[in-house]
This record gives structure tokens, C-alpha cells and sequence, in this order.
């Protein structure tokens, strides 16, 4: 529960930052989605028959929401899908391996785009502009992989540290 | 703490009946939220302004030397500009003062703070609503008559405004030194591009666009970028041009709302 509560808050303080702070440091207008990245680094950390990651999936969804012009639950459920997709293909890895980090991300990026597109359409949305597919993704996936990494290493060093 | 399987789904259902519930207020739900965060939102966006520029002083620093001679040449060839210009803004004074044209003369208008950008998303969230009468379809522009977009959604203390970089957005604009026709189609991430142009009329790099009358969604000659490569092909009737547009949000901390014009 504590960490559920953590993780509320710490969520919260993200997406502010995102939306408000992080602005002022965008690549030809592309910006790093830090919710995005919580959610896989959660999820790819825990152990996957935990369902801790999943309600992470949900808030950060709830949040981002919030603070954008989609209806509320579209990301939630784009979020949680993509949450469980995670712990589906984990459970065949047997360690928190870099290697295995980076093609995870981008299917997940990939996949991100597609569900919000989906599920964006269903609820009577016009298509959010940074889903739409042209050269820029590439650059936003990219930027977002350099953030993830270093999420990665960052939680890795973390670990290492408590577990001590 | 183990949960029943009964429990799980008894939690999940919950769960959608509440996000259910939620979307259904959500411009309630939104504007309270707004309205409890904006101020620490308010902080931060001009943390980052004024982080970003300590940044790229620092960042820029390498390349001071070669950056400080090409601008000594830049400084002497705006001398001359300037020279000019002075003249021209006297001329322009008289003239607005005599035509009594100034920007809130032209337009009415209501200025608001820039709260958040949505990731992802070309749309930002402004600290007026329906309360200070802004509606749905107004466009924004800045103080310098640069255009950034239109009011798509209002709740009640904020709005969200709509950039023309989103690729739901597309308007006719001219090209100011040709006056040839087109229309601004944005492609996601503050960029946007030039489509439309008759294939047989003149535009080159470095060209003004300006927002046209045509289809009255905004207001005449209101800043929209420059050319920055122009893509002319044989086999199509219409021509196509790279924009690098004058919006910049990074440096923004408020904007103009034309309420009506």
C-alpha cells in the first residue's frame, strides 16, 4: 500500500514536470513522455506475477488524462493493456538485462501510439498530433529510448543500492 | 495480503465504474484539478523558461568564438538595416497613430497565462475559460501578431488552445511578398508545413506567410512562419514548402485571445 501511495504522489510530481517543466527542453517540438517511461521501467522491474505495476499503469494513465485533451480513460486503459503486454513477455526473460530493456521499449512506444489512436477514435477524439506518424516519431522514440535508458540505469543503480 | 479472485474483479469494476463516472464530469473534474495545481504548474513552466536559457548559455558556450565573428559581420549589416528601419518606424508611428490601428484596436482582446503542453499533443492549457467569456474556435496569437492556434476546448476557469502545428489543423494563408494563395497543415510537434500552391506561381525561401481571409477562421495578416524550402515537382499541379513557424512556446509565458474581429 505504501509503495502504491509513493508512487500516487511520485506519478503526480512526473507528469507536472512533463507538461510544465520539460517543455522548455523539447527537440524539434518533441517531448519526453516521463509517465510513459515510469510505467515500463515499473513494470519491467517488478516481478511479473506482482500486480503492483499494473495500478502504476492506471493512475499514470488517470494523470496523463488529466493533463491533456483526451477523454478520461483512454490513456488508463492504453496504459494497463500495455502494462499487462509487459508482464506477459517478462515472464519468459529471466533477467533485468539492457538488451532486453530496449526492444521492449520500442514495441511499447510503438504500441502506445497505435492504442491511443484506437482507443482516442472510439471515444470520439480527433487524433492527438504526436500520433500521427512522420519523421518526427522516430526522433520522439528516440529521445524517449535515451530517457528510458537512463530511467533503467538510474532504477538498476537504486536497486543495487537497497539491496545492499 | 492476497486477494480472492471475487475481490480482483470486484476492485476492477469498481475501478472502470469510477473512470466511467469521471469522463462524464470530466470538465468538472478538469477545471478543479487545474484550478488546484495551476499555481504549482505556473512555477514550474517558468522554472523551466528560465532554466532552459541559463542551459543554453552554458550549452552554447563552445562555440562562442566562431558565433562572435559571424555576428561582429551580422552586427555591421543590421546597422545599415537599422538605419533604415528607424526611418520606417517613425513613418509607421505617424501612420498607426493617424489610422489607429494599434494591436488592441484591431481586436479585442483578453490575455491569459500558459499553464501546460500536453505530451503527446500540439495543444496547451491557458489560465481562462468560459468565465472570461472565451469560446470555442477563438484564435491566440502573441504580442508580436504571431499566430499559435485556436481555443478547442473550455472548461470553466481554462481553456485549451489548439496550436496550428496539430494535423487536425489546416487554413488558407498567403504568401506575403508574392501574394500567392495556400493553406498551413500542421504535422505534429510545433511543425508545420505549406501545401497547396499553384505549381506555376513564384514563392522562394526566406518568404512570409501570413494568415489570409479566406475561409474567416482567423483574422488577416497574422504571422505564421517563413519559407524554408520550397518542393516543386513536375507531375504535381500544386507546389509544397517547408515552414519554420514564428510560434514559439518555449519562450511564451502569456498570450492574446481575439475575442472578436
Amino acid at each position: 500500500m505504501k509503495k502504491i501511495l509513493l508512487s500516487v504522489f511520485l506519478l503526480f510530481f512526473l507528469v507536472l514536470i512533463q507538461t510544465s517543466f520539460l517543455v522548455h527542453f523539447d527537440i524539434s517540438g518533441v517531448n519526453l513522455n516521463l509517465v510513459l517511461i515510469a510505467v515500463v521501467l515499473v513494470n519491467f522491474f517488478e516481478r511479473p506475477w506482482r500486480k503492483r505495476g499494473l495500478v502504476v499503469a492506471a493512475i499514470g494513465g488517470f494523470y496523463l488524462d488529466l493533463f491533456s485533451d483526451f477523454r478520461i480513460g483512454v490513456s488508463v486503459l492504453t496504459l494497463f493493456i500495455l502494462a499487462l503486454l509487459i508482464k506477459r513477455i517478462l515472464r519468459s526473460l529471466k533477467e533485468e538485462n539492457i538488451l532486453y530493456f530496449i526492444p521492449l521499449f520500442i514495441l511499447i512506444f510503438i504500441l502506445y501510439g497505435f492504442l491511443l489512436i484506437l482507443f482516442g477514435s472510439i471515444a470520439g477524439l480527433t487524433l492527438p498530433s504526436a500520433l500521427c506518424f512522420n519523421k518526427l516519431k522516430v526522433l520522439e522514440l528516440a529521445y524517449n529510448l535515451a530517457g528510458g535508458t537512463f530511467g533503467f540505469y538510474l532504477v538498476k543503480l537504486c536497486l543495487k543500492v537497497l539491496r545492499r | 495480503m492476497r486477494l480472492s479472485f471475487k475481490k480482483k474483479i470486484l476492485i476492477l469494476f469498481i475501478g472502470i465504474i469510477i473512470i466511467i463516472s469521471l469522463s462524464f464530469f470530466q470538465g468538472r473534474v478538469k477545471n478543479f484539478s487545474y484550478l488546484m495545481f495551476s499555481p504549482l504548474q505556473k512555477i514550474l513552466w517558468q522554472g523551466g523558461d528560465s532554466f532552459s536559457d541559463f542551459w543554453e548559455g552554458v550549452s552554447g558556450g563552445r562555440g562562442f568564438k566562431k558565433e562572435n565573428e559571424e555576428l561582429e559581420k551580422r552586427y555591421q549589416e543590421l546597422l545599415e538595416e537599422a538605419v533604415i528601419l528607424r526611418e520606417l518606424k517613425e513613418e509607421n508611428k505617424v501612420l498607426r497613430e493617424a489610422l489607429n490601428i494599434g494591436l488592441q484596436k484591431e481586436f479585442k482582446l483578453t490575455l491569459a497565462d500558459l499553464i501546460s503542453r500536453d505530451v503527446p499533443g500540439d495543444s496547451i492549457l491557458i489560465n481562462k475559460g468560459l468565465d472570461d467569456g472565451l469560446m470555442v474556435g477563438m484564435p491566440v496569437i502573441t504580442e508580436q501578431k504571431v499566430l499559435l492556434g485556436r481555443i478547442s476546448e473550455v472548461y470553466k476557469d481554462f481553456s485549451r488552445l489548439t496550436l496550428i502545428s496539430d494535423p487536425e489543423s489546416s487554413f488558407p494563408v498567403e504568401v506575403q511578398e508574392e501574394g500567392v494563395t495556400g493553406i498551413i497543415k500542421g504535422i505534429g510537434n510545433l511543425q508545420i508545413s505549406l501545401e497547396k500552391v499553384p505549381r506555376d506561381k513564384e514563392v522562394k525561401e526566406g518568404d512570409i506567410v501570413i494568415t489570409s481571409s479566406l475561409g474567416k477562421i482567423f483574422p488577416r495578416e497574422l504571422l505564421v512562419g517563413r519559407i524554408e524550402k520550397v518542393h516543386k515537382s513536375d507531375v504535381e499541379s500544386f507546389q509544397k514548402a517547408e515552414i519554420s513557424p514564428f510560434l514559439n512556446i518555449e519562450e511564451l509565458e502569456s498570450v492574446f485571445i481575439i475575442t472578436d474581429f
